[in-house]
């Protein structure tokens, strides 16, 4: 079991609390995607589930408190996408890959036969055996978001946090990257956490909304009951509405101040 | 977690993995050659006209077994065996030593500018060495003179005190606040070095000797001196290199992947420090090679660690080697400083690698 759960979580960056009193889990299998205006704390939340920054309160992992898990068995355990990944110059697309194999190759070790089965095996299926050789900065956008993607499936992770996995990809693309996202989600029954700007694109991926602001969860649930114009409205603090597609779909509207026309001044 | 049912799989990994290897295999083996052609061309030339093949006869002789009487007189054979060999070894260890350290440098802080004195190495040995000559300071500890033991104290307390600097302000987790560190530290020493020879006018041609950096040596006591630090350091950091290579994706990245940062670039620093420290301290300073030779390889398209640190070396020995065959030949029989002619060579030959070069640098 390796559902996620938080209880009464806290996050402080320096002296500023950035998350205060995050309550919420995850279940094993589901995909749970953040919300919330810039600076809420998404980031931070993504950071404090990879154990990257302290956190108070308690994470547990199928029971486990994160904590306490020893550092490789952790990363065996939770993959992050971050946010514009660094990928170092020069570096091919396999060699960017079996990078994710780190926590399963001793500290002076080399990779073995297992970890190059693991590396052909996710290049293949994010279908990415044609650029194996090419290098990682000089793929589009899309191709080298899979790449990343790809780095974080090598670790063979249950949970896999992505911070804005589709930022900066056309329509497109975003959709293709989150298809695959949810493809090998139900494939490898991955416990997903992601946060993102698109409202539209979380409502129709994932599970679950969280709603984040100034740190605090508001708004928790399935996509319908989170995205609500009165919702949004408040926490995003502009006048917007809310149209829920029949088909499931959403659609979040600006409402622009009405403006004089250019004619009525003539 | 229920693993995931692959069909169609290709049994080997993907092409792109065994092809490298074999590349990255052939320039080793490639560059392994040029290092022994280059040494034995730094054995055959110099000052005093001793033919080739007098001198393979000689090294055949020392062969237990083969019945050769060498040809070589007695003073000949002084000169190849305690002058022109220990500095051509003295040459390939220096140089392979400061390209590895670069590489690793330049590794460890991400950043391709970065050479083995971006912690303040050089500003150390060059006051520790200043102090030993200014104060005529002459005793041997170990085999080592003063002025060694002086700069190489210098090195490990500079770097020892820009890593203070650098951990009291970014709890170590930050290259960035170690290399501010440095700066901080190099400009004080700096300083301090200026002051003492502002004070001793007579000795700076002394100081600038050594500034400039040569192989010069007479038998093999520079190289007993520096081997067990380059041993060390050698073994330390190539064992580094995937490591070096998951430190390439940032330290939040390298950390979900269960690596201790802090602990890596400490290990690796105090690798390079210990290495640099020696080779400064029996050569003094000979810039340019950790810088370059590194950038050199990168240029030929290798990326990973892997090979990179093991080329650099190779290359960076092959090239200090012919460096200090020009500075001794082309003004013979006196010497050119080996810093000057390693940018004069190095320089314009890296401008046009650089120019003719398809791949990122």
């Amino acid at each position: 079991m390796t559902g996620i759960r938080l209880e009464r979580v806290r996050v402080a960056r320096g002296d500023r609390t950035v998350v205060a009193d995050v309550s919420m889990s995850v279940p094993q299998g589901a995909w749970v995607c953040l919300i919330g205006p810039n600076g809420a704390g998404k980031t931070t939340l993504l950071h404090a589930l990879a154990a990257l920054i302290p956190h108070g309160g308690a994470i547990t992992i199928g029971g486990a408190p994160l904590a306490e898990m020893p550092r490789r068995e952790r990363a065996q355990q939770i993959a992050l996408v971050q946010q514009d990944a660094h990928v170092p110059t020069g570096v091919r697309v396999a060699d960017y890959v079996m990078l994710g194999r780190t926590p399963y190759i001793s500290y002076f070790g080399r990779d073995g036969r297992d970890d190059r089965r693991v590396v052909a095996e996710v290049l293949t299926q994010l279908d990415l055996l044609d650029l194996a050789d090419r290098q990682v900065g000089q793929l589009s956008g899309g191709e080298r978001q899979r790449v990343v993607v790809a780095r974080a499936l090598a670790q063979a992770p249950s949970i896999l946090l992505l911070d804005e996995p589709t930022t900066a990809l056309d329509l497109g693309r975003q959709m293709q990257v989150l298809e695959l996202i949810r493809e090998q989600q139900q494939a490898r029954d991955l416990t997903v956490v992601s946060a993102t700007h698109d409202l539209t694109l979380a409502a129709a991926y994932a599970d679950r909304l969280a709603l984040i602001s100034c740190g605090a969860l508001v708004a928790e649930g399935m996509p319908h009951d989170v995205l609500t114009t009165a919702t949004l409205g408040e926490h995003y603090g502009v006048p917007l509405r809310v149209i829920h597609d029949p088909d499931g779909g959403v659609a979040v509207i600006p409402l622009r101040a009405p403006t004089p026309s250019p004619d009525a001044t003539v | 977690m229920t693993t995931v049912p692959i069909t169609d799989i290709p049994e080997r990994a993907p092409a792109g993995l065994p092809r490298v290897h074999v590349r990255d295999a052939v320039l080793i083996a490639a560059s392994i050659v040029l290092l022994a052609v280059t040494m034995l061309a730094g054995l055959f030339v110099g000052a005093v006209n001793i033919p080739p093949q007098d001198i393979v006869g000689d090294l055949l002789s020392r062969i237990p077994g083969v019945g050769i009487q060498s040809p070589l007189s007695h003073v000949d054979q002084v000169i190849v065996w305690q002058l022109r060999l220990p500095r051509v070894v003295l040459g390939a260890l220096v140089g392979g030593m400061l390209a590895l350290c670069g590489a690793a440098y330049q590794g460890i802080f991400r950043n391709p500018l970065a050479d083995p004195y971006l912690l303040g190495v050089a500003a150390g040995a060059g006051l520790g060495a200043t102090i030993a000559i200014v104060y005529a300071i002459s005793f041997t500890l170990a085999g080592m003179g003063a002025l060694p033991m002086f700069a190489f104290a210098g090195a490990l307390l500079a770097v020892g005190l820009a890593y203070a600097v650098g951990r009291s302000v970014g709890a170590g987790r930050s290259a960035t606040t170690l290399v501010l560190g440095g700066v901080a530290v190099a400009a004080f020493l700096t300083a301090m070095q200026t002051f003492l020879q502002q004070r001793h006018t007579d000795q700076l041609a002394l100081i600038y000797n050594w500034i400039l950096g040569s192989v010069a040596t007479a038998g093999w006591s520079s190289v007993l001196t520096m081997l067990p630090y380059a041993v060390i350091a050698l073994i330390v950091i190539l064992l580094h290199g995937r490591l070096l290579d998951v430190m390439g994706l940032g330290d939040d990245a390298a950390q979900t992947l269960g690596v201790r940062t802090g602990q890596v670039r400490l290990l690796v620093i105090g690798a390079v420090t210990i290495g640099t420290a020696a080779a400064v301290a029996v050569t003094g300073l000979i810039g340019f090679v950790g810088l370059i030779v590194p950038h050199f390889v990168r240029l030929l398209g290798i990326r990973t660690h892997r090979t990179l640190l093991p080329l650099s070396m190779l290359l960076g020995a092959s090239f200090l080697v012919l460096c200090d065959l020009v500075a001794r030949t082309v003004v013979s029989p006196s010497e050119l400083p080996i810093g000057v002619v390693t940018a004069i060579i190095g320089a314009p030959a890296f401008a046009m690698v650089l120019r003719t070069s398809r791949v990122d640098a």
